[in-house]
């Protein structure tokens, strides 16, 4: 048996489409969604060696789809300037720039100082106090020392004799009208150098309590202890804090006044300089330089002047009261 | 990847990335987290990533975060079905590109972005469909139906006669 009576096959016949040639179509057939589709491919330059040669045809065959073709090079997208705001804080610090920002850590504290000193520096003024001719704040009285009963100090009488005729300055000299701080505000202290010198050298019979004694120098020396106690009394009673503890006027800031002159030098005009604006235009200027953020804004109260000023960053934070007399 | 390289990718592609999403979404605050969100991401591998694959890496991310985004909000426009007479309005006398730019908001997301990526990055077939996760002819077919459709809006917007 053979293969071909076992399984039989149809033969195809030679059978020919009537229609064939119909079918076939050219480049110049393409409809206007198709040659799009091919135009834009072109635009992209995604053709391949039969694709372009058949797009360059139907062009020529019609002559309004090369202008249609062309009008595909220029949809393209040109892109904005869209900027990431956030893209400096991102930034991972390397060891190089730890050192660096280190570094620049140190100098804003410096600045954020010179800051506060500007701000704040006129306000010392007012934390001195007037004080009187007469007063004398508590920490500028003598101190006294006390010595146990134990050991007096006794002076012969001779040198009791001398100290006896010398004028007593503290109560010849100071005019009456001038109030003697040792009598009314310290008479525990004062009391030692308003004493006789009999009452200090000698303790009182009786008593247990201790006694202030004079040191040795001057109980032997010929110099009388109360005229020292008056003369250092005198002395004191003329002394002014606000003398001492130096002020920051105006006319004394001379940063304010550089930098005011500065402006003038720069702009020709008189402008208005205060320390809040010299500290606003460092924090600015740090801020561009640097890409940082740090604030400094006026804190006020109801009636809307400024009462404090907050300066605050990651690093450091303070607020300051606003002096109203600083310039 | 450096810290060095890690940096510079954030200076050198960071805007990259963003106007990518940005104008895909057309929201800053959303682009600016996504961004952000890849950068973290990128910082936890850091030490995996190579610098010369950084850039397709960032927007192979950054793309897939998006879509999340997009689906999340329901706001993908699906290309079935797409409304065409959506796209047409009066741009006459605007600026060529703003008027393109009008036009791609109104195109199906996925046309969008590979059209973004074309023609702003430059990107060729294949990395745009490495970072899409779609193939070769589908990028090409997006890319050439977005720019017809972009076409059209010009022409029945009489900005082309």
């Amino acid at each position: 048996m053979k293969d071909d009576s076992d399984f039989p096959r149809l033969m195809p016949p030679d059978d020919k489409n009537p229609a064939h040639d119909g079918l076939l179509r050219k480049p110049e057939d393409l409809i206007d969604d198709q040659f799009d589709l091919l135009a834009a491919a072109w635009s992209e330059e995604a053709l391949d060696g039969d694709q372009f040669s058949e797009l360059e045809e139907a062009m020529t065959s019609i002559p309004s789809r090369k202008m249609r073709a062309e009008s595909f090079r220029e949809v393209k997208l040109v892109p904005y300037d869209d900027k990431w705001a956030g893209r400096n804080r991102l930034l991972r610090p390397t060891p190089a720039t730890g050192v660096i920002k280190r570094t620049l850590v140190v100098t804003l504290l410096a600045a954020a100082a010179v800051v506060a000193f500007i701000i704040t520096g006129p306000a010392i003024k007012s934390r001195t106090t007037d004080i009187g001719p007469g007063a004398l704040p508590e920490e500028a009285v003598m101190s006294e020392a006390l010595i146990p009963e134990a050991s007096p100090i006794l002076i012969p009488d001779s040198v009791k004799s001398e100290s006896a005729a010398v004028p007593r300055v503290a109560e010849t000299e100071r005019p009456a009208s001038i109030p003697r701080v040792a009598e009314t505000e310290r008479p525990t202290s004062i009391r030692t150098a308003a004493m006789t010198e009999q009452e200090k050298i000698t303790p009182a019979a009786g008593t247990a309590a201790p006694q202030r004694a004079l040191p040795v120098s001057l109980a032997i020396n010929t110099v009388n202890p109360v005229m020292i106690a008056a003369a250092i009394t005198n002395d004191l009673q003329t002394v002014q804090m606000a003398a001492i503890i130096p002020t920051h006027d105006k006319a004394d800031n001379w940063i304010i006044r550089g930098i005011s002159l500065l402006a003038k030098t720069v702009t020709k005009e008189e402008n208005k300089i205060d320390g809040y604006l010299v500290a606003s235009a460092c924090v600015k200027g740090l801020n561009n330089a640097l890409g940082w953020e740090m604030e400094l804004e006026h804190a006020g109260n109801k009636a809307g002047e400024p009462v404090a000023v907050n300066f605050s960053s990651s690093l450091l934070s303070f607020s300051a009261p606003v002096n109203k007399n600083s310039p | 990847m450096t810290v060095k390289e890690y940096n510079n990718a954030v200076k050198e592609f960071g805007d990259h990335v963003y106007r990518f999403i940005y104008r895909n979404l057309k929201d800053s605050h959303r682009a600016g987290d996504i961004v952000q969100d890849t950068y973290e991401k990128l910082w936890r591998c850091v030490t995996e990533v190579e610098y010369a694959a950084v850039k397709s890496w960032l927007f192979t991310s950054a793309y897939n975060r998006m879509i999340d985004v997009i689906r999340k909000d329901s706001r993908m426009v699906d290309v079935e079905y797409y409304d065409e007479s959506s796209l047409y309005a009066d741009e006459s006398g605007s600026d060529l590109n703003e008027i393109l730019h009008r036009a791609l908001e109104r195109l199906p997301a996925a046309q969008r972005s590979v059209i973004l990526l074309r023609d702003y990055e430059g990107y060729n077939y294949r990395e745009i469909a490495d970072i899409t996760g779609l193939s070769e002819a589908q990028v090409k077919t997006y890319i050439f139906r977005g720019r017809v459709a972009l076409r059209n809006y010009l022409v029945k917007t009489s900005v082309w006669q």
